[in-house]
Protein backbone atom coordinates (compact mmCIF):
# COMPACT_ATOMS: atom_id res chain seq x y z
CA UNK A 1 0.00 0.00 0.00
CA UNK A 2 2.40 2.62 -1.09
CA UNK A 3 -0.27 4.55 -2.69
CA UNK A 4 -2.13 6.90 -1.50
CA UNK A 5 -5.94 5.77 -1.02
CA UNK A 6 -7.37 9.11 -1.39
CA UNK A 7 -5.38 10.58 -4.82
CA UNK A 8 -6.77 13.88 -5.23
CA UNK A 9 -5.01 16.10 -7.70
CA UNK A 10 -1.84 14.18 -7.06
CA UNK A 11 -0.64 15.21 -10.89
CA UNK A 12 1.86 17.25 -9.35
CA UNK A 13 4.58 14.95 -10.47
CA UNK A 14 4.67 17.00 -13.39
CA UNK A 15 5.09 20.58 -11.19
CA UNK A 16 7.64 18.59 -9.25
CA UNK A 17 9.99 17.54 -12.05
CA UNK A 18 9.33 20.99 -13.59
CA UNK A 19 10.50 22.63 -10.52
CA UNK A 20 13.90 20.99 -9.94
CA UNK A 21 14.19 22.08 -13.61
CA UNK A 22 13.99 25.88 -12.05
CA UNK A 23 11.01 26.59 -13.59
CA UNK A 24 9.48 29.74 -10.92
CA UNK A 25 6.41 28.92 -12.43
CA UNK A 26 6.38 25.72 -11.20
CA UNK A 27 7.53 26.52 -7.99
CA UNK A 28 4.73 29.36 -7.12
CA UNK A 29 2.60 26.70 -8.18
CA UNK A 30 4.01 24.25 -5.64
CA UNK A 31 3.43 26.85 -3.36
CA UNK A 32 -0.33 27.94 -4.37
CA UNK A 33 -1.38 24.08 -4.10
CA UNK A 34 -0.05 23.21 -0.85
CA UNK A 35 -0.10 26.31 1.11
CA UNK A 36 -3.52 25.71 2.99
CA UNK A 37 -2.94 22.51 3.90
CA UNK A 38 0.47 22.87 5.46
CA UNK A 39 -1.25 25.42 7.00
CA UNK A 40 -3.46 23.16 8.56
CA UNK A 41 -0.95 20.57 9.11
CA UNK A 42 1.17 23.08 11.15
CA UNK A 43 -2.07 24.32 12.58
CA UNK A 44 -2.26 20.94 14.69
CA UNK A 45 0.96 21.04 16.37
CA UNK A 46 0.88 24.82 17.54
CA UNK A 47 -1.46 27.50 17.71
CA UNK A 48 1.10 30.17 16.93
CA UNK A 49 0.64 31.40 13.58
CA UNK A 50 4.47 32.98 13.12
CA UNK A 51 5.56 29.13 13.84
CA UNK A 52 4.10 27.94 11.35
CA UNK A 53 4.54 30.61 8.48
CA UNK A 54 8.12 31.12 9.52
CA UNK A 55 8.39 27.18 9.08
CA UNK A 56 6.49 27.19 5.51
CA UNK A 57 8.76 30.17 4.71
CA UNK A 58 12.11 27.85 5.95
CA UNK A 59 10.98 25.16 3.80
CA UNK A 60 9.80 26.55 0.85
CA UNK A 61 13.79 28.10 0.93
CA UNK A 62 14.89 25.16 1.29
CA UNK A 63 13.26 23.74 -1.33
CA UNK A 64 14.46 25.92 -3.75
CA UNK A 65 17.97 26.37 -3.28
CA UNK A 66 18.03 22.89 -2.93
CA UNK A 67 16.20 21.85 -5.78
CA UNK A 68 18.82 20.28 -7.86
CA UNK A 69 19.42 17.45 -5.81
CA UNK A 70 16.39 17.03 -4.79
CA UNK A 71 14.86 13.14 -5.20
CA UNK A 72 11.81 12.51 -6.86
CA UNK A 73 9.17 11.55 -3.81
CA UNK A 74 5.83 9.42 -4.77
CA UNK A 75 3.78 12.22 -3.16
CA UNK A 76 5.04 15.82 -3.19
CA UNK A 77 2.46 16.71 -0.58
CA UNK A 78 3.76 13.80 1.97
CA UNK A 79 6.98 14.71 1.27
CA UNK A 80 6.16 18.66 2.09
CA UNK A 81 4.50 17.35 4.75
CA UNK A 82 7.30 15.54 6.20
CA UNK A 83 9.44 18.13 5.86
CA UNK A 84 7.49 20.77 7.07
CA UNK A 85 6.86 18.57 10.44
CA UNK A 86 10.35 18.34 10.54
CA UNK A 87 11.22 22.17 10.50
CA UNK A 88 8.19 22.96 12.96
CA UNK A 89 9.73 20.21 15.44
CA UNK A 90 13.07 22.29 14.99
CA UNK A 91 11.62 25.64 15.66
CA UNK A 92 9.40 24.21 18.72
CA UNK A 93 12.31 22.51 20.22
CA UNK A 94 14.64 25.50 19.79
CA UNK A 95 11.49 27.61 21.83
CA UNK A 96 10.53 25.08 24.73
CA UNK A 97 13.05 23.56 25.96
CA UNK A 98 12.51 24.35 29.13
CA UNK A 99 9.27 22.44 28.78
CA UNK A 100 10.35 19.66 26.95
CA UNK A 101 13.28 18.00 29.02
CA UNK A 102 11.37 16.39 31.46
CA UNK A 103 8.95 14.72 29.13
CA UNK A 104 10.42 11.94 26.80
CA UNK A 105 7.44 9.57 26.42
CA UNK A 106 6.00 11.40 23.95
CA UNK A 107 6.20 14.68 21.78
CA UNK A 108 7.40 17.83 23.72
CA UNK A 109 4.22 19.23 21.73
CA UNK A 110 0.51 18.91 21.43
CA UNK A 111 -1.27 17.20 18.51
CA UNK A 112 -4.70 19.17 18.79
CA UNK A 113 -7.65 19.06 16.35
CA UNK A 114 -10.83 21.06 17.00
CA UNK A 115 -14.20 21.07 16.26
CA UNK A 116 -15.04 24.54 17.79
CA UNK A 117 -16.29 26.34 14.65
CA UNK A 118 -18.35 23.60 13.31
CA UNK A 119 -21.96 24.06 13.67
CA UNK A 120 -23.77 21.02 12.66
CA UNK A 121 -27.56 20.99 12.22
CA UNK A 122 -28.74 17.28 13.06
CA UNK A 123 -28.50 16.31 16.59
CA UNK A 124 -27.78 12.26 16.21
CA UNK A 125 -24.33 14.22 14.10
CA UNK A 126 -23.76 16.48 17.29
CA UNK A 127 -23.73 14.01 19.57
CA UNK A 128 -21.72 11.61 18.22
CA UNK A 129 -18.88 14.53 17.08
CA UNK A 130 -18.92 15.33 20.89
CA UNK A 131 -18.34 11.88 21.69
CA UNK A 132 -14.90 11.12 19.58
CA UNK A 133 -14.02 15.00 20.70
CA UNK A 134 -14.36 13.95 23.85
CA UNK A 135 -12.00 10.21 23.78
CA UNK A 136 -9.73 12.02 21.41
CA UNK A 137 -8.62 14.38 23.57
CA UNK A 138 -7.43 11.57 26.16
CA UNK A 139 -5.14 10.23 23.96
CA UNK A 140 -1.31 11.15 23.60
CA UNK A 141 -0.43 13.64 20.53
CA UNK A 142 1.32 11.08 18.49
CA UNK A 143 -1.84 8.81 18.37
CA UNK A 144 -3.52 11.89 17.74
CA UNK A 145 -1.42 12.40 14.85
CA UNK A 146 -1.61 9.12 13.33
CA UNK A 147 -5.90 8.61 13.90
CA UNK A 148 -5.65 12.48 12.09
CA UNK A 149 -3.45 11.27 9.03
CA UNK A 150 -5.52 8.58 8.65
CA UNK A 151 -9.02 9.25 8.65
CA UNK A 152 -8.32 13.20 7.86
CA UNK A 153 -5.69 12.86 5.29
CA UNK A 154 -7.00 9.27 4.12
CA UNK A 155 -3.04 8.03 4.31
CA UNK A 156 -1.70 4.61 4.09
CA UNK A 157 0.31 3.20 6.87
CA UNK A 158 3.39 3.03 5.20
CA UNK A 159 2.87 6.88 4.18
CA UNK A 160 1.96 7.82 7.76
CA UNK A 161 5.09 5.67 8.58
CA UNK A 162 7.21 7.70 6.26
CA UNK A 163 6.23 11.20 7.12
CA UNK A 164 6.27 10.58 10.97
CA UNK A 165 9.51 9.19 10.39
CA UNK A 166 8.98 5.72 11.99
CA UNK A 167 9.01 2.53 10.57
CA UNK A 168 5.64 0.72 9.64
CA UNK A 169 6.15 -1.95 12.38
CA UNK A 170 6.35 1.10 14.79
CA UNK A 171 3.13 2.75 13.11
CA UNK A 172 1.19 -0.66 13.83
CA UNK A 173 2.42 -0.19 17.68
CA UNK A 174 1.54 2.98 18.21
CA UNK A 175 -2.15 2.37 16.59
CA UNK A 176 -2.21 -0.91 18.65
CA UNK A 177 -1.17 1.67 21.87
CA UNK A 178 -3.50 3.92 20.88
CA UNK A 179 -6.08 1.25 20.89
CA UNK A 180 -5.43 -0.11 24.27
CA UNK A 181 -5.23 3.31 25.74
CA UNK A 182 -9.10 3.74 24.32
CA UNK A 183 -10.35 0.64 25.50
CA UNK A 184 -9.47 1.76 29.18
CA UNK A 185 -10.85 5.06 28.75
CA UNK A 186 -14.24 4.01 27.23
CA UNK A 187 -14.69 1.08 29.58
CA UNK A 188 -15.62 3.57 31.41
CA UNK A 189 -17.64 6.15 29.28
CA UNK A 190 -19.86 3.80 27.73
CA UNK A 191 -18.82 4.93 23.59
CA UNK A 192 -19.58 2.03 22.48
CA UNK A 193 -19.64 3.72 18.73
CA UNK A 194 -16.17 4.89 19.33
CA UNK A 195 -15.11 1.95 20.26
CA UNK A 196 -15.59 0.64 16.78
CA UNK A 197 -13.38 3.08 15.50
CA UNK A 198 -10.78 2.08 17.29
CA UNK A 199 -10.96 -1.86 17.19
CA UNK A 200 -10.76 -1.12 13.74
CA UNK A 201 -7.26 0.56 13.92
CA UNK A 202 -6.21 -2.51 16.37
CA UNK A 203 -7.09 -4.99 14.16
CA UNK A 204 -5.14 -3.84 11.59
CA UNK A 205 -2.31 -4.87 13.54
CA UNK A 206 -3.69 -8.08 13.80
CA UNK A 207 -4.17 -8.01 9.85
CA UNK A 208 -0.49 -7.48 8.93
CA UNK B 1 -12.57 -5.22 -4.36
CA UNK B 2 -14.77 -8.62 -4.47
CA UNK B 3 -18.11 -8.09 -3.11
CA UNK B 4 -18.38 -11.63 -1.85
CA UNK B 5 -15.36 -10.22 1.00
CA UNK B 6 -17.75 -8.03 2.91
CA UNK B 7 -20.43 -10.72 3.86
CA UNK B 8 -18.99 -10.69 7.03
CA UNK B 9 -17.58 -7.82 7.92
CA UNK B 10 -17.93 -5.87 11.21
CA UNK B 11 -18.43 -2.43 11.84
CA UNK B 12 -14.22 -2.33 12.80
CA UNK B 13 -13.65 -4.28 9.75
CA UNK B 14 -14.91 -1.32 7.47
CA UNK B 15 -13.16 1.59 9.34
CA UNK B 16 -10.36 -0.51 8.53
CA UNK B 17 -10.75 -1.10 4.82
CA UNK B 18 -8.57 1.26 2.72
CA UNK B 19 -11.44 1.06 -0.05
CA UNK B 20 -14.27 1.63 2.11
CA UNK B 21 -11.87 4.71 3.89
CA UNK B 22 -11.58 6.03 -0.31
CA UNK B 23 -15.45 6.08 -0.56
CA UNK B 24 -16.46 7.84 2.11
CA UNK B 25 -13.45 10.78 1.65
CA UNK B 26 -14.15 11.05 -1.67
CA UNK B 27 -16.66 8.75 -3.56
CA UNK B 28 -15.97 8.24 -7.42
CA UNK B 29 -18.93 6.88 -9.38
CA UNK B 30 -17.54 3.43 -9.14
CA UNK B 31 -17.18 3.54 -5.51
CA UNK B 32 -20.68 4.77 -5.22
CA UNK B 33 -21.96 2.36 -7.62
CA UNK B 34 -19.88 -0.65 -6.14
CA UNK B 35 -20.79 0.10 -2.39
CA UNK B 36 -24.71 0.48 -3.61
CA UNK B 37 -24.45 -2.95 -4.77
CA UNK B 38 -22.62 -4.03 -1.60
CA UNK B 39 -25.74 -2.88 0.11
CA UNK B 40 -28.35 -4.71 -2.54
CA UNK B 41 -26.38 -7.78 -2.33
CA UNK B 42 -26.24 -7.87 1.66
CA UNK B 43 -28.82 -6.02 3.16
CA UNK B 44 -27.87 -6.50 6.68
CA UNK B 45 -24.25 -5.08 6.28
CA UNK B 46 -26.55 -1.34 5.57
CA UNK B 47 -26.31 -0.80 9.08
CA UNK B 48 -22.57 -1.40 9.64
CA UNK B 49 -21.59 0.73 6.45
CA UNK B 50 -23.96 3.39 7.03
CA UNK B 51 -22.68 4.06 10.95
CA UNK B 52 -18.86 3.55 9.70
CA UNK B 53 -19.69 6.22 7.34
CA UNK B 54 -21.36 8.04 10.22
CA UNK B 55 -18.47 8.23 12.32
CA UNK B 56 -15.59 8.97 9.67
CA UNK B 57 -17.02 12.01 8.66
CA UNK B 58 -18.31 13.21 11.85
CA UNK B 59 -14.38 12.90 12.88
CA UNK B 60 -13.35 14.84 9.81
CA UNK B 61 -16.08 17.32 9.95
CA UNK B 62 -13.29 19.22 12.07
CA UNK B 63 -11.88 23.14 11.88
CA UNK B 64 -9.56 23.82 9.02
CA UNK B 65 -7.47 26.35 9.09
CA UNK B 66 -5.87 27.96 5.70
CA UNK B 67 -4.30 30.79 6.34
CA UNK B 68 -5.61 31.94 3.11
CA UNK B 69 -5.18 35.66 4.53
CA UNK B 70 -1.22 35.65 4.61
CA UNK B 71 -0.74 33.72 1.99
CA UNK B 72 0.70 36.45 -0.25
CA UNK B 73 2.45 38.14 2.25
CA UNK B 74 4.64 34.94 3.19
CA UNK B 75 5.15 34.39 -0.34
CA UNK B 76 6.80 37.75 -0.70
CA UNK B 77 8.77 37.16 1.96
CA UNK B 78 10.09 33.92 0.65
CA UNK B 79 10.40 36.30 -2.50
CA UNK B 80 12.62 38.75 -0.10
CA UNK B 81 14.68 36.15 1.16
CA UNK B 82 15.41 34.27 -2.12
CA UNK B 83 16.61 37.66 -3.78
CA UNK B 84 18.95 38.32 -0.75
CA UNK B 85 20.15 35.55 -1.63
CA UNK B 86 20.81 35.74 -5.13
CA UNK B 87 21.70 38.99 -4.89
CA UNK B 88 24.69 38.54 -2.40
CA UNK B 89 25.71 35.48 -4.75
CA UNK B 90 25.65 37.75 -7.69
CA UNK B 91 27.77 40.30 -6.15
CA UNK B 92 30.30 38.08 -4.81
CA UNK B 93 30.88 36.38 -8.45
CA UNK B 94 31.26 39.78 -9.99
CA UNK B 95 34.27 40.85 -7.80
CA UNK B 96 37.56 40.71 -9.13
CA UNK B 97 40.75 39.35 -7.30
CA UNK B 98 41.96 41.89 -5.48
CA UNK B 99 38.02 43.45 -4.70
CA UNK B 100 37.87 39.72 -2.97
CA UNK B 101 40.83 39.96 -0.88
CA UNK B 102 40.31 43.59 0.26
CA UNK B 103 36.67 42.87 0.96
CA UNK B 104 37.89 40.19 3.00
CA UNK B 105 40.41 42.19 4.58
CA UNK B 106 37.59 44.80 5.37
CA UNK B 107 34.93 42.39 6.43
CA UNK B 108 37.08 40.45 8.76
CA UNK B 109 38.33 43.92 10.48
CA UNK B 110 34.91 45.17 10.67
CA UNK B 111 33.88 42.32 12.54
CA UNK B 112 36.91 42.25 14.99
CA UNK B 113 36.12 45.77 15.10
CA UNK B 114 32.79 45.03 16.06
CA UNK B 115 33.55 42.11 18.04
CA UNK B 116 35.79 44.51 20.37
CA UNK B 117 33.19 46.94 20.88
CA UNK B 118 30.64 44.65 21.91
CA UNK B 119 32.94 43.03 24.24
CA UNK B 120 34.71 45.72 25.52
CA UNK B 121 32.58 48.81 25.11
CA UNK B 122 29.01 47.86 26.35
CA UNK B 123 30.41 45.71 29.21
CA UNK B 124 29.60 46.20 32.69
CA UNK B 125 31.87 44.83 35.56
CA UNK B 126 31.39 45.17 39.05
CA UNK B 127 33.86 42.83 41.59
CA UNK B 128 33.85 43.10 45.26
CA UNK B 129 36.74 43.29 47.64
CA UNK B 130 37.32 40.41 49.91
CA UNK B 131 34.50 40.29 53.18
CA UNK B 132 32.86 42.60 50.85
CA UNK B 133 29.56 41.83 50.01
CA UNK B 134 27.12 43.85 46.85
CA UNK B 135 23.30 43.88 46.19
CA UNK B 136 23.50 44.57 42.07
CA UNK B 137 20.15 45.03 40.36
CA UNK B 138 20.68 44.07 36.26
CA UNK B 139 19.15 46.05 33.81
CA UNK B 140 15.88 43.59 33.76
CA UNK B 141 15.42 44.33 37.16
CA UNK B 142 16.82 40.73 38.88
CA UNK B 143 19.11 40.97 41.50
CA UNK B 144 22.38 39.32 42.13
CA UNK B 145 24.02 39.33 46.00
CA UNK B 146 27.72 39.15 45.28
CA UNK B 147 30.10 37.23 47.89
CA UNK B 148 33.74 39.19 48.58
CA UNK B 149 36.45 38.58 45.89
CA UNK B 150 33.70 37.47 43.04
CA UNK B 151 33.49 39.17 39.81
CA UNK B 152 29.70 39.50 37.39
CA UNK B 153 29.73 40.92 34.26
CA UNK B 154 27.21 41.68 31.47
CA UNK B 155 26.85 42.73 28.46
CA UNK B 156 24.89 43.25 24.96
CA UNK B 157 21.82 44.57 24.11
CA UNK B 158 19.26 42.87 26.92
CA UNK B 159 16.22 44.03 24.66
CA UNK B 160 17.03 41.96 21.61
CA UNK B 161 19.64 38.93 22.94
CA UNK B 162 19.44 36.76 25.85
CA UNK B 163 20.13 37.76 29.18
CA UNK B 164 23.71 37.06 29.47
CA UNK B 165 25.93 37.00 32.53
CA UNK B 166 29.33 36.25 33.71
CA UNK B 167 30.25 35.34 37.02
CA UNK B 168 33.36 34.07 39.10
CA UNK B 169 33.06 33.60 43.06
CA UNK B 170 29.96 33.52 44.60
CA UNK B 171 26.74 34.79 43.97
CA UNK B 172 22.98 34.09 44.73
CA UNK B 173 20.58 35.15 42.13
CA UNK B 174 16.94 36.15 42.06
CA UNK B 175 16.10 36.01 38.25
CA UNK B 176 13.37 37.92 37.19
CA UNK B 177 10.54 35.93 34.78
CA UNK B 178 9.50 37.49 31.72
CA UNK B 179 8.24 34.48 30.28
CA UNK B 180 4.30 33.91 30.21
CA UNK B 181 3.61 31.17 27.43
CA UNK B 182 5.51 28.17 28.45
CA UNK B 183 5.58 26.70 25.32
CA UNK B 184 6.66 29.97 23.11
CA UNK B 185 9.91 31.15 25.04
CA UNK B 186 11.74 34.10 23.40
CA UNK B 187 15.11 34.61 23.38
CA UNK B 188 14.83 37.81 25.25
CA UNK B 189 13.24 35.95 27.93
CA UNK B 190 16.49 33.20 28.89
CA UNK B 191 18.55 34.24 31.69
CA UNK B 192 22.23 32.75 31.14
CA UNK B 193 24.84 32.55 33.80
CA UNK B 194 28.57 31.72 32.71
CA UNK B 195 31.09 30.19 34.89
CA UNK B 196 33.96 28.31 33.83
CA UNK B 197 32.58 25.07 31.40
CA UNK B 198 29.20 25.49 32.99
CA UNK B 199 26.05 27.56 31.41
CA UNK B 200 23.13 27.89 34.18
CA UNK B 201 19.62 28.74 31.67
CA UNK B 202 16.89 30.19 33.57
CA UNK B 203 13.61 31.79 33.05
CA UNK B 204 12.95 33.01 36.46
CA UNK B 205 14.41 31.80 39.94
CA UNK B 206 16.46 31.69 42.89
CA UNK B 207 19.78 29.83 42.74
CA UNK B 208 23.38 30.24 44.37
CA UNK B 209 26.47 29.76 42.45
CA UNK B 210 29.85 29.42 44.01
CA UNK B 211 32.32 29.14 41.31
CA UNK B 212 36.13 29.10 43.15
CA UNK B 213 39.37 27.10 41.80
CA UNK B 214 37.78 25.95 38.67
CA UNK B 215 34.98 24.22 40.99
CA UNK B 216 31.42 25.52 40.22
CA UNK B 217 28.82 24.52 42.48
CA UNK B 218 24.95 25.12 41.85
CA UNK B 219 22.50 25.46 44.36
CA UNK B 220 18.62 25.84 43.13
CA UNK B 221 16.72 27.14 45.91
CA UNK B 222 13.16 27.96 44.09
CA UNK B 223 12.08 27.51 40.49
CA UNK B 224 13.74 25.40 37.82
CA UNK B 225 17.20 25.98 35.96
CA UNK B 226 18.95 24.00 33.10
CA UNK B 227 22.59 23.18 33.88
CA UNK B 228 24.88 22.63 30.98
CA UNK B 229 28.38 21.54 31.44
CA UNK B 230 30.98 20.10 28.92
CA UNK B 231 31.74 16.50 29.96
CA UNK B 232 35.35 15.67 29.66
CA UNK B 233 34.38 11.86 28.74
CA UNK B 234 32.51 12.31 26.18
CA UNK B 235 33.57 15.69 25.17
CA UNK B 236 30.29 16.58 24.45
CA UNK B 237 28.15 19.22 26.47
CA UNK B 238 25.62 17.70 28.72
CA UNK B 239 22.87 19.25 31.02
CA UNK B 240 20.81 18.64 34.00
CA UNK B 241 17.65 19.96 34.71
CA UNK B 242 17.93 20.89 38.46
CA UNK B 243 14.74 21.35 40.74
CA UNK B 244 14.60 23.50 44.07
CA UNK B 245 16.78 21.73 46.71
CA UNK B 246 19.10 20.58 44.20
CA UNK B 247 23.02 21.27 44.83
CA UNK B 248 25.31 20.19 41.90
CA UNK B 249 29.33 19.92 42.07
CA UNK B 250 31.14 20.47 38.78
CA UNK B 251 35.03 20.46 38.80
CA UNK B 252 37.12 18.98 36.36
CA UNK B 253 35.31 19.10 33.74
CA UNK B 254 32.57 16.54 35.09
CA UNK B 255 30.07 16.57 37.27
CA UNK B 256 31.46 15.41 41.27
CA UNK B 257 28.04 15.37 43.09
CA UNK B 258 24.85 15.62 42.59
CA UNK B 259 22.92 16.01 46.39
CA UNK B 260 19.25 17.42 47.45
CA UNK B 261 19.65 19.35 50.19
CA UNK B 262 16.89 19.72 53.25
CA UNK B 263 17.00 23.12 53.43
CA UNK B 264 18.22 25.31 50.34
CA UNK B 265 17.23 28.63 51.92
CA UNK B 266 20.74 27.86 53.78
CA UNK B 267 22.18 28.39 50.69
CA UNK B 268 21.68 31.99 50.73
CA UNK B 269 22.50 32.56 54.74
CA UNK B 270 25.82 34.36 53.37
CA UNK B 271 23.84 36.99 51.73
CA UNK B 272 23.02 38.03 55.50
CA UNK B 273 26.75 38.42 56.57
CA UNK B 274 26.38 35.21 58.20
CA UNK B 275 28.93 32.49 57.53
CA UNK B 276 27.44 28.89 57.39
CA UNK B 277 29.26 26.17 57.78
CA UNK B 278 28.24 21.83 58.31
CA UNK B 279 29.77 19.27 59.48
CA UNK B 280 32.80 21.51 57.60
CA UNK B 281 36.70 20.62 57.82
CA UNK B 282 38.77 22.84 58.78
CA UNK B 283 40.10 22.76 55.17
CA UNK B 284 36.83 23.91 53.94
CA UNK B 285 36.16 26.71 56.27
CA UNK B 286 40.02 28.12 55.98
CA UNK B 287 39.15 28.31 52.41
CA UNK B 288 35.85 29.79 52.31
CA UNK B 289 37.89 32.29 54.54
CA UNK B 290 40.74 32.69 52.02
CA UNK B 291 38.25 33.40 49.27
CA UNK B 292 35.57 34.80 50.45
CA UNK B 293 37.43 37.08 53.30
CA UNK B 294 40.84 37.81 51.73
CA UNK B 295 42.75 35.87 54.78
CA UNK B 296 45.53 33.31 54.53
CA UNK B 297 45.38 30.22 56.33
CA UNK B 298 48.67 28.34 57.57
CA UNK B 299 48.15 24.95 59.08
CA UNK B 300 51.30 23.96 61.65
CA UNK B 301 50.67 20.21 60.88
CA UNK B 302 48.73 19.93 57.53
CA UNK B 303 46.98 17.00 59.51
CA UNK B 304 44.90 19.69 61.44
CA UNK B 305 43.48 20.59 58.16
CA UNK B 306 41.49 17.31 58.59
CA UNK B 307 40.00 18.07 61.94
CA UNK B 308 36.06 18.65 61.58
CA UNK B 309 33.28 20.53 63.20
CA UNK B 310 30.46 18.25 63.82
CA UNK B 311 27.31 20.15 63.19
CA UNK B 312 26.30 23.82 62.17
CA UNK B 313 28.35 26.53 63.11
CA UNK B 314 26.70 30.06 62.10
CA UNK B 315 28.48 33.28 62.77
CA UNK B 316 28.21 36.97 61.56
CA UNK B 317 32.18 37.64 61.32
CA UNK B 318 35.42 35.98 61.11
CA UNK B 319 36.24 37.15 65.08
CA UNK B 320 32.98 34.45 66.62
CA UNK B 321 34.53 32.26 63.44
CA UNK B 322 38.01 31.93 65.45
CA UNK B 323 36.85 31.76 68.47
CA UNK B 324 34.04 29.00 67.48
CA UNK B 325 36.85 26.82 66.02
CA UNK B 326 39.07 27.44 69.25
CA UNK B 327 36.40 26.21 71.28
CA UNK B 328 35.61 23.50 69.54
CA UNK B 329 38.56 21.85 68.51
CA UNK B 330 42.25 21.52 70.54
CA UNK B 331 44.07 24.24 68.54
CA UNK B 332 45.31 27.85 68.85
CA UNK B 333 45.28 30.26 66.66
CA UNK B 334 47.69 33.40 65.95
CA UNK B 335 46.32 36.13 63.66
CA UNK B 336 49.00 38.85 62.63
CA UNK B 337 46.62 41.25 60.40
CA UNK B 338 44.88 38.53 57.81
CA UNK B 339 47.37 35.84 57.74
CA UNK B 340 46.28 33.12 60.57
CA UNK B 341 47.99 30.12 61.93
CA UNK B 342 46.44 27.17 63.31
CA UNK B 343 48.69 24.86 66.14
CA UNK B 344 47.74 22.21 68.16
CA UNK B 345 47.12 22.66 71.32
CA UNK B 346 48.36 18.81 72.15
CA UNK B 347 51.85 18.48 70.42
Amino acid sequence: MSQSIVSINEDNTAIWLAFKEGSWEAYTQLYNIHFKALNNYGYKFTRDVNIIEDAVHDLFIKLWTNRATLGNPTSVKNYLYKSLRGVIFRKMQVQSRFVDLECETDYNFSFEISFDHQIIANEEERELQLKIKTVVKTLPARQQEIIYLRFYEGLGYEEIADIMEININSAYKLLYKAFNNLQGALKTSKLAVIIGLYSCLGAYVYKN
Amino acid sequence: MDIANYSTYTLQNFLDDDDFLRFVISPSQKDVNFWQSVTAVYPTQKENIEEASKIILAYRKQDVFTNEANQQKVWDRIEATLQKQGAAKQTVFQLNRFLRVAASILLVSSIGIAYWMVQYNSKTEISTAFGELRTVTLPDNSVVVLNGNSKLSYSGNWDKNSREVWISGEGFFKVNHLNKDPRHIKTTERFIVHCNDVNIEVLGTSFNVRNRHNKTNVGLVTGKIRLEYLDQKSNNNRAIIMKPGDYVEYAQKHVVAQTKLAVPAKLTEWTNHELLFNNSTLAQIAEVMADDYGYHVDFANPQLANLKIEGEISVSNIGELIETITTTLPVKITQTDKNITITSINP
